[in-house]
């Protein structure tokens, strides 16, 4: 019985994190495709005004920054309320690792 | 297909052959000069702790550059990008020899990643025109050379981070080079092909000594070695978007460490370590201080032994090398 609800625990988290990694994916996609959009017109020589390139950079900058804490909120998220079970761990008996 | 076929296979099967031979003749010589330099780690993941060596990664280096240096001008294959590969790939693999010796600080050791992609720039091995998703080829002659040296830190780091159980390093980047190889081989593309094949003669011999209960470490040489080489050739075949979705495990778990710790530190600084280990079971340690890491999350709902953690993160490589196939097949132009 232990060792079937065992399988069926790593059955959960390998689904539960390659769906993880389906957002992360999905997420990436997306935010290549938004600062192309944005910063690539400045790799092109043209005479856009100097405030339009400052904006260009900066909504760059803060897809960026939206997309590293989007990303390190979800794996939080998904770590506490996705894939840990409540009280299925004790606390620690045994020699710590560095993983 | 039919660039599939143009390519001459005896140039990649001899590399394959003589990377895996070269590997495992170097076995014993590199299980001495550990013993010699008294460079052993101990595997902390089992209970009676035993000692291994742990510059087992120079194995991989010498191999994968004596196969490349010989078949290269036994093929007529050799050019800049070739000598740009492994001057880049030296680097790295120096960086980490230095570090197994003795440990870096955690801010020099990104720059000095950085700069072992100075070659690639210097050499002009790279094409600044990258595919991007839904976009196409796109030209950025001025941002492609400021890229490199950040996209070695990132691969060199991602790599060397998931180096945490017997194997785990080893096979995931197995995966991650076959994906590369088999979209090089798809579209044609010789050179990086070549280069991901002589890389997979030597790990494929490696990972049958680092495969759990592991005789041999690849260590910080190995493990920034292997991630110079698969960075290195991302750039000179112009993959480098299906290779950072190859690496998405890899680069997902650095980039949580790195966030969680607030920046560049040592992981012997650490308050909290990411697990604990009982009776040889591997399970996440619920303190919010602790490292968020891929093991962590895998360990998260019950204990695994740290074979079936490796299988579970070989498992997950294999689903991200298929997103990275799907992407370079489907969505770029």
């Amino acid at each position: 019985m232990s060792t079937m609800s065992n399988i069926k625990d790593k059955i959960f988290t390998v689904f539960m994190l390659v769906l993880f990694l389906l957002i992360v994916w999905g997420m990436f996609l997306c935010v290549l495709y938004l600062m192309s959009v944005f910063v690539l017109p400045l790799s092109i020589p043209s005479h856009e005004p100097l405030l339009l390139s400052i904006y260009r950079i900066g909504v760059a900058l803060m897809i960026l920054i939206a997309w590293v804490v989007v990303w390190h909120r979800l794996a939080i998220f998904w770590f506490y309320k996705v894939l840990r079970r409540n009280k299925v761990y004790e606390g620690p008996k045994g020699s710590d690792s560095s993983s | 297909m039919n660039n599939a076929m143009s390519i001459t296979l005896l140039p990649l099967l001899t590399s394959f052959i003589l990377s895996a031979i070269l590997s495992y003749t170097l076995i014993p010589f590199v299980k001495n000069l550990a013993k010699k330099a008294n460079l052993f780690g101990f595997d902390v993941h089992k209970n009676w702790r035993p000692l291994v060596p742990k510059i087992g990664g120079l194995s991989v280096f010498i191999g994968v550059t004596a196969s490349v240096l010989l078949t290269s001008f036994l093929f007529n294959i050799v050019d800049n990008k070739v000598l740009a590969f492994v001057l880049s790939t030296k680097l790295a693999a120096s960086i980490g020899l230095w570090e197994d010796f003795r440990e870096l600080n955690p801010i020099l050791k990104p720059v000095l990643l950085a700069l072992a992609g100075l070659p690639i720039i210097l050499m002009g091995a790279y094409h600044p025109y990258p595919n991007l998703p839904f976009v196409g080829k796109v030209m950025l002659t001025i941002f492609y050379p400021i890229l490199v040296p950040i996209a070695f830190t990132i691969v060199t780091n991602a790599v060397n981070g998931m180096d945490v159980l017997n194997g785990s390093m080893t096979f995931t980047s197995i995966v991650a080079t076959s994906t590369i190889f088999i979209i090089t081989f798809v579209k044609g593309n010789v050179l990086p092909a070549y280069l991901c094949i002589t890389l997979l003669g030597s790990l494929t011999v490696f990972a049958y000594y680092n495969k759990y209960p592991a005789k041999l470490f690849p260590g910080n040489v190995g493990s920034l070695y292997v991630g110079a080489s698969l960075i290195s050739i991302a750039i000179i075949g112009s993959v480098e978007i299906a290779l950072l979705i190859a690496l998405l495990p890899q680069i997902t778990n650095e980039f949580h460490i790195i966030y969680s710790m607030k920046g560049f530190r040592s992981a012997k600084n650490l308050s909290e370590r990411p697990i604990f280990i009982e009776n040889d079971l591997l399970s996440a340690n619920p303190s919010k201080k602790a490292p968020l890491t891929l093991v962590r999350m895998l360990t998260s709902r019950c204990s695994l032994s740290e074979n079936a953690t490796v299988k579970m993160l070989v498992t997950i490589s294999i689903v991200s090398a298929i997103l990275a196939l799907i992407t370079e097949f489907f969505f770029l132009k």
